[in-house]
């Protein structure tokens, strides 16, 4: 769409919270660069934890508040390159930590999922990267760019009807994205159509010599029969949790897949259950680490300045400007790396998470790909939320989309209809690694069968 | 608690020549095999040696993480995620080799060319600095550590008292 038609719904959108610095001006500057250059522009918005220089960059986060990027990220600079015209920033839960998009400094995402008023109650957007779903389902962008590191992208994206796609771990450069947990962070796609999702994705894929840990994605395939499929169904993913009609929208898609030709087979991942436990100790390591960049002195938030010390200078400004989360977050992965506890808790998740990366080599060796679920149901409100105490739901939220980012693997959120009060809901095909073109191939398939038998 | 089911309900989810593929309904569950689905260890606070945390342990994280604990939720909250931790080592992993990247199985860490690429100047490593004199961060004095926190004296008193009250 046109920057103009873009701007006008992103300000008819601005109740929904889903961005937090608007950059309009820079947006028609892309347009008319591209248009110049013979391109079909298009509209875009980043997660606010990608650079793109010039621009503020906050993670929705207080301790980042003032920070401008004095850089670009690799995978926007292709998009911009290539006819993309940059929004705005989305908002976030702060640091990526969370996957509801409430816990910003700079107000929640309100889903636009939303019927009615949203002054007291609003559905979630789903998280962290709530803002960029809602910029593609409420039309203001064509593509938005998020990451999902336990599930970042496809519960958001679940939550809003649209296609969520994570690429398979290092086939999108991070050079330019503030990591969370650096071998799960895979920067991500929300589009429209699974058509717009593999566009865009060769549009930014591949090797970038900024980043040692990007690679290319394996070719496009040559012819893949979707009809001779063999889709696996996790037995570990049929959990309690799951709603009625989250089963049956699974169900279903089984079944259309199996009117085609498609062999349906269950498969054991035994390990699944260590899955959260796993990604929590390993991440929560990374964060301690990678937080500590974050000292208000060489950037970021520094408190009144009769600190005594340069230690308490840097607990106070930190202490501050860190939400409850993060600052756990912090507290814990070091508590995991203590001397004392002489790297049992890392070397046992590490081992843990090489069991379960081989429940998943095991189980392509008999199945093409994964049919699973993505969220337990549609988007539960924000009251229901807080009543739970966002704690635990947090950890029950990533059960079923952590485990494709321990292994790496390429996963996408596949619309599927609604449950029964009319709320979207997703279903997840996890394939092989560097398999992304494969897979989305097969999610495409998967969706032109719903589409086509509703 | 592991996420336990009798044989015979994974076989009605296993048989799958049938109607459903997924046949497991939790709400027809007798309510023997029902449950709250527990992410968390069984292991109970007292039972795990490292809590609750000493007082040196807190300071220790207070000083590694240059933060300050606010409140005893916060703690508590910390002991919590430890207390849930323990469940990774329910899984036996002798013989395994850890996984730390994904990538490392396919490359192998590739290096660029020694080249200057993009210089950069001191004003733009600096334009975040909060603040600056002459190209310099000013800092307050260093190697002074953290000074004590307040809370965790109260913490490490009530937690006395809880043990003594309960001896």
């Amino acid at each position: 769409m046109t920057v103009e038609r873009a701007v006008q719904r992103a300000i008819s959108a601005r109740p929904f919270n889903a961005l937090i610095t608007e950059t309009f001006d820079t947006a028609l500057n892309h347009e008319s660069n591209a248009l110049q250059r013979g391109l079909k522009p298009f509209t875009f918005v980043a997660k606010d934890c990608f650079a793109y220089q010039g621009v503020p960059v906050t993670c929705a986060s207080k301790m980042l508040e003032n920070f401008t990027a004095p850089y670009t990220a690799t995978i926007l600079q292709r998009l911009v390159e290539n006819g993309g015209s940059l929004l705005g920033k989305a908002n976030m839960d702060e640091f990526a930590m969370g996957s509801t998009s409430t816990h910003s400094h700079y107000g929640p995402v309100k889903s636009s999922i939303t019927a009615g008023n949203l002054d007291n109650d609003w559905r979630i957007a789903g998280g962290s990267s709530g803002g960029c779903a809602v910029a593609v389902h409420s039309g203001f962008a064509d593509v938005a760019l998020g990451t999902d590191t336990g599930g970042s992208t496809r519960n958001p994206a679940a939550f809003h009807g649209i296609v969520g796609f994570k690429p398979s771990y290092g086939t999108l450069s991070r050079y330019g994205h503030i990591p969370l947990a650096n071998s799960f962070d895979v920067p991500a796609i929300f589009a429209n159509t699974v058509a717009d999702c593999e566009r865009f994705y060769g549009i930014m894929a591949g090797v970038d010599s900024y980043d040692s840990t990007s690679l290319d994605p394996l070719p496009r395939p040559e012819n893949v029969d979707l009809t001779k499929l063999t889709i696996g169904i996790p037995k570990q993913y049929v959990h309690p949790m799951l709603s009625d009609d989250t089963l049956d929208a699974w169900n279903n898609a089984a079944k259309l897949l199996e009117s085609t030709g498609c062999k349906i087979v269950p498969v054991d991942l035994p390990h699944t259950e260590y899955s959260i436990i796993c990604y929590h100790i390993l991440a929560e390591t990374d964060i301690a680490s990678n937080m500590a960049r974050f000292d208000g002195v060489s950037l970021g938030h520094r408190a009144s300045d009769d600190a005594p010390s340069f230690n308490e200078l840097l607990a106070t400004s930190r202490t501050e400007s860190l939400n409850d989360t993060v600052r756990r977050r912090i507290f814990v992965g070091n508590y995991y790396n203590v001397r004392e506890n002489r790297g049992k808790y890392f070397q046992q998740a590490a081992k843990v998470r090489r069991l379960i990366k081989q429940d998943f080599d095991a189980a392509f060796a008999q199945v093409d790909v994964l049919l699973t679920p993505v969220t337990s149901h549609s988007a539960p409100l924000y009251s229901e939320v807080r009543a739970a105490k966002f704690k635990s739901r947090q950890r029950q939220d990533d059960y079923f989309t952590q485990p494709a980012n321990m292994a790496g693997l390429p996963a996408i959120s596949v619309p599927m209809g609604t449950c029964s009060n009319g709320f979207p809901l997703g279903l997840q095909l996890i394939g092989n690694y560097l398999e992304d073109y494969r897979l989305l191939a097969i999610a495409n398939f998967l969706h032109e069968l719903h589409t086509n038998s509703a | 608690m592991r996420f336990l089911l009798s044989p015979n309900v994974f076989q009605r989810c296993a048989s799958l020549r049938g109607i459903d593929f997924v046949r497991f309904k939790y709400s027809k569950l007798p309510e023997t095999m029902k449950f709250e689905p527990n992410l968390g260890s069984t292991v109970d606070k007292s039972e795990v040696n490292e809590l609750p945390l000493s007082k040196a342990m807190l300071t220790k994280l207070e000083q590694l993480s240059a933060l300050r604990f606010q409140s005893e939720e916060e703690i508590a909250s910390v002991e919590e995620d430890i207390r849930l931790a323990q469940k990774v080592f329910e899984v036996k992993t002798e013989g395994v080799e850890p996984l730390y990247s994904i990538v490392e199985e396919v490359i192998n860490c590739p290096l660029r060319d020694d080249t200057i690429v993009e210089p950069t100047s001191a004003a733009r490593a600096l334009q975040n600095a909060p603040h600056v004199v002459e190209d310099f961060i000013v800092v307050p004095q260093a190697n002074i550590p953290q000074e004590a926190n307040p809370l965790l004296e109260e913490h490490a008193k009530s937690l006395k008292k809880a043990v003594s009250e309960s001896n």
